[in-house]
């Protein structure tokens, strides 16, 4: 797996982002190798989407570098991005809620509308129907009136259809049955076997390391943590300071301290965290 | 502490406080001593119509601004008016006081039975419907020349008296008018910065307000658009009748569609939903009329009065592209002002904050006072609080809900699960009126939930939240709980609009009351934060208390752990036994397994809208059938527990 990480298809050095003067992203470096599934943990505000939605180009990145297959990619524009083969599915869904579930999944593969092409695009449409069989009961209703996980589901199908080879979720996990969630995760496993990376940000920590290769781990817009997923999920006193620890930090209690010799079999967790000046 | 920090925000603020003071006094100042100036009669004439379009631009800028709607036909009104005066004058000798009477009472009737059946409508059917009705309106003054004189009009109107001081002069009718003026707009600002303004803006959508989450804190949404489709015809109908009187003869073309269209164009130059502005707009375009009927003969040889119109159009759409959102946000842009919605609201000014953080949170008077708005709450004695007996709910071929008995009894904790789609989110706005069931019957409190709308529901304690948040962003944090509080008020409109004590006492009730459930939820310190900048958790956190300020006797949760962290979710575990100790029963839609495990004392378990399963915690854990449709593998729900 570490081969992996000697020819990555993402690669950020040192990026940053803010929104007005708040600084959301500072100095973020992550690789994601071909055919890996990372996870993105971290407290709520600690700049997951925001990472997320630099790579796909929807938040500009103020100053760092960012390789996708090896060639710059932050002057590019985010619809551009999609055609070279970042899809991300956003955390609030952003479906088209007037128009059938259908439509909305066709719509994922807009860039690939051409002549010729449109019989892959139904047996794409069919897999995706097999990936989630409620939706295809649900084919013909306004996707405004699918409940929210179907929502989230169509979000996730609408995604895919883009082919991505790197695919970025936020929350896929949300609003999900834990069956469906499990479902969901099982299918990340089948989207690496086609060669797909993934990226993706969650809550539910355990689902997602359980189903991942490797994470990092965020804290008030920078990545504090990285390492192998079953390394830290072996180490929950780090995961915890660091998960719960970051809901202190924003009722202004300061940063956590983590000792690092807890993490006893932690020879890949490396610390990310600056020593403080 | 958080008093040092209250003031440091305080003493920062002061010295816009003072600019913006120094801004707002001026103004009224300079319109007084106005006609003290010689050769100011061209002016004061200006001034004179600017303040009566300003009237009626100040009421359709209020139904714009803040009920979202648009009117069209704000001419039939200052019409209707108008023509009283006239025709209680010329026809019945009746003084033109009472024609201004006369008008306020039939524009109100017209606004409320035009209001009535369209306001429930969402979209833009006011626009239309005004616009047909303001046709209608001079069709019928010009095709009725017995009562209002046909085309060539109504005169003339003698000027208003008080005893026998007639207003003869422009200096009287100058003063008369901008007093009018005043009044209307002290008026609406009051309403708009308390709870009145409060309502309109919790369903104003385009603005971050959601009707159904405002409906589910027990406000009347048709009954707000209806009353402020009302003021702005009254508003509409007074400066017609004014300007009657000054004008003294009066024809139909003065109120045709040109007239609306006009005031529609003053509102979005000065800025929807800012009161200032629509007296700015009333100036600007006014006086760029006289410019222009002025001017353009000198620039173009012939006849001036299409170019007129071009001119006017051009420079109208040059402010909408250069200043979008009017020129009153350009200006205070300019000049570094707040905006005035959030300023002038005692609620958010941290000023109050302070005081009342100093006053303490239990003050044994305001309790009692507070207790005076709670009705009877031991009324009933049944330890059930809500059946559900048979409810189904079908979307055209698709039951969502099928066939559904449950009950709740009271203080008790239970938990729906089932897959996505099961129609949990439909069970949930079936018991709380946003949908109706299509059979069977919902009971609440012994009465059925049948033909009560969803804020009737809510008037009778029964809170929710929502899945995908619903927080009014155009508002507070302590104002959202506000909102939630609005129930508990009694003020009349007239006691708000003019500030009586009784309306500014309640309001310090409800602020402090709102504060007292951000308390419980532990978000006191950031009341005056705007929610948007607040983490997930605690917009969660304001959804609980926004609905507890209904003091709910069954509470509906609809995914609150969704988004949370582990430790966060515990955290929210705690808080939902807290509010079973205020003896609220709670109904819980969760996927987050260590959540309901922890809470629920009972589990309905939901697939295809039917019950499958109901049970404790525990046994449903292990139901095979509530294992093959929705938890999947049983590790996950052991290991959750384990990390939880």
């Amino acid at each position: 797996m570490q081969d992996n990480l000697d020819m990555p298809i993402l690669e950020m050095r040192d990026c940053s982002a803010s929104y007005g003067n708040i600084r959301a992203l500072e100095n973020a470096s992550l690789l994601i190798g071909s055919h890996e599934v990372v996870t993105l943990l971290g407290a709520n505000g600690a700049g997951k989407s925001t990472l997320l939605n630099c790579i796909s180009g929807l938040i500009p990145v103020t100053t760092g570098v960012m390789l996708f297959q090896g060639k710059p990619v932050l002057g590019i524009r985010p619809e551009e991005r999609v055609r070279l083969g970042i899809s991300l599915v956003p955390e609030e869904k952003n479906l088209f809620l007037s128009m059938t579930v259908e439509n909305n999944i066709l719509l994922g593969a807009y860039h690939r509308r051409m002549k010729g092409n449109a019989g892959i695009l139904e047996q794409d449409r069919q897999e995706m129907f097999e990936l989630f069989p409620i939706l295809m009961q649900r084919r013909n209703m306004p996707a405004c009136k699918l409940s929210g996980g179907e929502q989230q589901m169509l979000a996730i199908v609408r995604g895919l259809m883009a082919s991505p080879t790197l695919l970025l979720l936020d929350e896929p996990s949300l609003g999900l049955a834990p069956l469906v969630a499990d479902h969901v995760m099982a299918i990340l496993q089948k989207l690496k076997a086609r060669q797909i990376s993934i990226l993706l940000a969650e809550q539910n920590s355990w689902l997602a390391l359980r189903n991942s290769d490797r994470g990092y781990v965020m804290e008030t817009g920078r990545i504090v943590l990285e390492g192998n997923a079953s390394t830290l999920m072996n180490n929950e006193r780090i995961l915890d300071a660091y998960l719960g620890g970051a809901s202190k930090a924003v009722s202004g209690q300061g940063h956590v301290v983590v000792p690092l010799s807890e993490g006893s079999n932690g020879d890949k967790v490396r610390n990310l965290k600056p020593s403080p000046r | 502490m958080k008093n040092t920090d209250l003031s440091r925000v305080q003493r920062t603020e002061r010295s816009p406080k003072l600019r913006r003071l120094t801004c707002i006094l001026s103004l009224p100042l300079c319109l007084v001593v106005l006609p003290l100036f010689p050769n100011v009669d061209y002016l004061l004439s200006l001034m004179i119509f600017i303040g009566l379009y300003g009237i009626a631009a100040l009421g359709l800028s209020l139904l714009m601004g803040y009920a979202g709607q648009i009117s069209l036909g704000q001419g039939v009104f200052y019409g209707i008016g108008a023509y009283s005066v006239g025709v209680l004058w010329t026809h019945f000798g009746i003084s033109p006081w009472f024609g201004i009477i006369c008008g306020v009472i039939l524009n109100s009737s017209i606004a409320y039975g035009l209001g009535k059946p369209i306001l429930r409508l969402q979209g833009h059917s006011l626009a239309v419907a005004t616009f047909a009705l303001n046709i209608i309106f001079v069709v019928l003054l010009r095709e009725t020349p017995k009562l209002t004189g046909g085309p060539s009009g109504l005169g003339p109107i003698p000027h208003l008296s008080v005893g026998s001081f007639v207003l003869t002069s422009d200096v009287h009718y100058y003063y008369l008018v901008w007093i009018t003026v005043a009044i209307f707009f002290i008026f609406y600002r009051n309403l708009v910065s308390s709870k009145f303004g409060r309502a309109l803006r919790s369903f104003h959508s385009f603005s971050g307000g959601n009707e159904i989450a405002s409906a589910t804190l027990a406000i009347d949404v048709a009954k707000y658009k209806s009353y402020v489709f009302i003021l702005s015809a009254i508003s509409a109908g007074v400066a017609g009748s004014l300007c009657a009187t000054y004008v003294a003869y009066i024809s139909p073309s003065l109120f045709d569609f040109w007239f609306s269209l006009l005031l529609l164009i003053m509102v979005m130059t000065g800025g929807i939903g800012s009161l200032w502005g629509a007296l700015l707009g009333a100036g600007i375009i006014l006086a760029l009329r006289e410019v222009l009927t002025e001017l353009l003969p000198i620039v173009i040889s012939g006849p001036a009065a299409p170019y007129e119109v071009v001119a006017f159009g051009v420079i109208f759409l040059a402010i909408l592209m250069l200043m979008p959102g009017g020129v009153v946000k350009m200006l205070m842009r300019f000049f570094k002002l707040g905006s005035h919605i959030r300023r002038n609201d005692p609620s958010t000014s941290p000023g109050s904050l302070h005081s009342l953080w100093q006053a303490g949170l239990d003050n044994p008077v305001e309790d009692a006072l507070t207790k005076k708005f709670l009705p009877g709450q031991q009324e009933s004695v049944s330890p059930i609080a809500l059946i559900a007996s048979k409810v189904s709910k079908n979307f055209g071929g698709l039951m969502a809900v099928c066939s559904l008995s449950m009950e709740i009894r009271k203080g008790e904790i239970v938990a729906i699960i089932g897959p996505n789609g099961a129609g949990k989110t439909t069970l949930f706005n079936l018991i709380n009126g946003v949908l109706k069931p299509s059979s069977g019957e919902i009971n609440y409190k012994g009465q059925s939930t049948t033909p009560l709308s969803c804020h009737e529901i809510a008037f009778r304690g029964l809170a929710r939240t929502f899945q995908d948040l619903r927080i009014f962003t155009n508002m507070s944090v302590i104002e959202n709980v506000m909102v939630g509080c609005h129930k508990w008020d009694k003020a009349s409109l007239f006691a708000v609009g003019f500030r009586l004590p009784s309306a500014r006492d309640e309001e310090r009730i409800v602020f402090r009351k709102s504060l007292k459930k951000l308390a419980f939820v532990g978000l006191e310190s950031v009341a005056d934060k705007m929610p948007s900048s607040l983490p997930l958790k605690s917009q969660k956190l304001l959804l609980i208390a926004r609905a507890l300020a209904l003091e709910p006797e069954i509470l509906l949760l609809d995914e609150p752990a969704s988004g949370l962290s582990p430790t966060e979710v515990n955290e929210l575990a705690d808080m939902i036994f807290n509010i079973r100790q205020l003896g609220t029963a709670i109904l819980l839609i969760e996927h987050r397994m260590e959540l309901v495990m922890k809470c629920a004392d009972r589990v309905i378990v939901l697939n295809f809208g039917e019950k499958i399963v109901e049970g404790q915690p525990e046994d449903i854990r292990r139901d095979a059938r509530v294992i093959e449709a929705y938890l999947g593998r049983q590790t996950d729900v052991s290991e959750n527990q384990e990390t939880s």
